[in-house]
């Protein structure tokens, strides 16, 4: 758990560096572009969780997001705890293939791009249309994530197996007390 | 037998105080905030946003190292014209004050400038927002007037000790509405409201409640400081387009940004000084 919670910490952090090498704008109708490793590693250690141990670790995460990163209240937890329950349901019908992994990331990565503008338009935060925000914001920040899916995807999967590697060396080196076990006493 | 493990109490916990935390703080002007937030963006800015931005710099600068020389020369020249431009505000700032005194009006509170530097910016929320290195220590308040190099880019919405929020004006929220003067000509203005930026043509909307025809495209526009909340005469842009007003006496003037919204680094705050 503790490798999984620090995986999707530094996932979010490799975010901030990228968003600060990335070209910004704080024109409403210029293209931003952003980086959501941090979400999509969440979306990736979930499904080797608990459900009620991610949903825990998602709001966590969104929480620390909204007051740090994004500076709303509750807008980004909001976002990734639907994200989390849609994904908890989904995955139930996918298997764990590089392919339907990445896919499953980037299916994500618009519904939050999504989810985040419908919520903004809610609030009133913005009034840009929605053809406007899909050439501006969702394009763009889907072809870069596009590619970096790959990337977190082998990256998780590094992870799993470090995981993995250390329950078998565990089971290893458990011995079994014969003279305990029930049937035999 | 209790339904979570140790670990997801612990969880529990830790959100119940993220929250209690989130919503105290949620206010505007809270200590714990001040407390918190303001060493919390400096490590944030410091440790990640400066070297990458650093590295940036140091980039850009390399690149643009040729044209250093062209560049000086001008920029000599226009600071031995802003000398003397200098020197005439002064005196007009003097003479202004002594005619008021004279006139027994109050004396308008003078400003001073504050630079600051951009610490904290997230596009990825729709809410124009940044935050900079400058607070109360610094003798910045709320509604400040915030420009750079070029006009007005916003005001200050937040004040903590060190740091302070800044809502731009291509925020559209609405929230953002400033009294403006088009500059018909040399000694006339004609006064309107700053209300919203307009996504589709880019430029502010500024209302007019009168029907004049004075209004010609390219004018200036500065702040009126009507109301005392902004100083006068802050570059907001330049007339872009006119349009009359349905349903209503008056027109619709579109204004092209004087300042840069695409990137800028530096801003100054107008901070009020009492006289």
């Amino acid at each position: 758990m503790i490798l999984q919670v620090l995986f999707i910490a530094a996932a979010f952090l490799v975010d901030e560096i990228i968003g600060g090498l990335l070209p910004h704008s704080f024109m409403p109708g210029d293209v931003v572009i952003t980086s959501c490793l941090g979400l999509s590693a969440l979306v990736l250690m979930q499904r080797k969780m608990e459900r009620i141990d991610s949903l825990l670790i998602t709001i966590i995460f969104g929480l620390l997001y909204d007051y740090f990163a994004a500076h709303t209240f509750l807008v980004c937890t909001i976002v990734f705890v639907i994200i989390n329950l849609a994904v908890s349901q989904w995955q139930k019908h996918i298997t764990e293939s590089m392919l339907e992994s990445c896919l499953l990331v980037f299916t994500t990565i618009f519904v939050k791009e999504f989810l985040v503008y419908f919520i903004m338009t809610l609030l009133s935060e913005t009034l840009m249309p929605f053809d406007m925000w899909l050439v501006s914001r969702a394009s763009l920040t889907l072809l870069l994530n596009g590619v970096l899916v790959v990337i977190i995807v082998w990256a998780s999967r590094m992870i799993e197996d470090i995981m993995l590697m250390r329950e078998k060396k565990i089971r290893k080196e458990e011995t079994i007390s014969w003279w305990k076990i029930s049937s035999k006493r | 037998m209790s339904r979570f493990t140790r670990l997801q109490k612990l969880l529990l916990a830790l959100i119940a105080v993220l929250l209690a935390f989130a919503l105290f703080t949620n206010g505007k002007g809270s200590t714990i905030k001040s407390i918190v937030y303001d060493p919390l963006v400096m490590l944030k800015y410091s440790v990640l946003d400066y070297p990458i931005e650093t590295l940036q710099n140091f980039i850009s600068d390399f690149n643009d190292l040729w044209q250093v020389k062209q560049e000086n020369d001008a920029l000599r020249q226009q600071l031995a014209e802003s000398d003397q431009l200098s020197a005439m505000i002064e005196n007009l700032q003097r003479e202004n004050a002594e005619l008021k005194e004279l006139l027994g009006t109050d004396v308008a509170a003078q400003y001073e400038k504050v630079n600051a530097r951009i610490i904290s910016r997230n596009p990825e929320v729709y809410n124009n927002q940044i935050t900079i290195n400058v607070g109360s220590a610094d003798n910045v308040a709320l509604d400040n007037a915030v420009v750079s190099a070029y006009g007005l880019v916003g005001k200050i919405t937040e004040v903590n000790e060190h740091t302070s929020r800044v809502r731009l004006l291509t925020s559209q929220d609405q929230l953002s509405m400033v009294s403006v003067q088009i500059h018909v000509s040399d000694t006339e203005v004609v006064n309107g409201y700053l209300e919203q930026y307009d996504l589709e043509k880019g430029a502010f909307i500024v209302r007019l409640y009168t029907n004049t025809d004075q209004i010609k495209i390219d004018q200036n526009v500065t702040t009126s400081g009507a109301g005392g909340v902004f100083p006068s005469g802050i570059l907001v842009g330049s007339v872009m387009q006119i349009e009359e007003m349905r349903n209503e006496n008056g027109r619709i003037v579109y204004v092209t940004p004087a300042a840069d919204f695409s990137s800028f680094e530096y801003v100054s705050v107008y901070c009020e000084v009492q006289p």
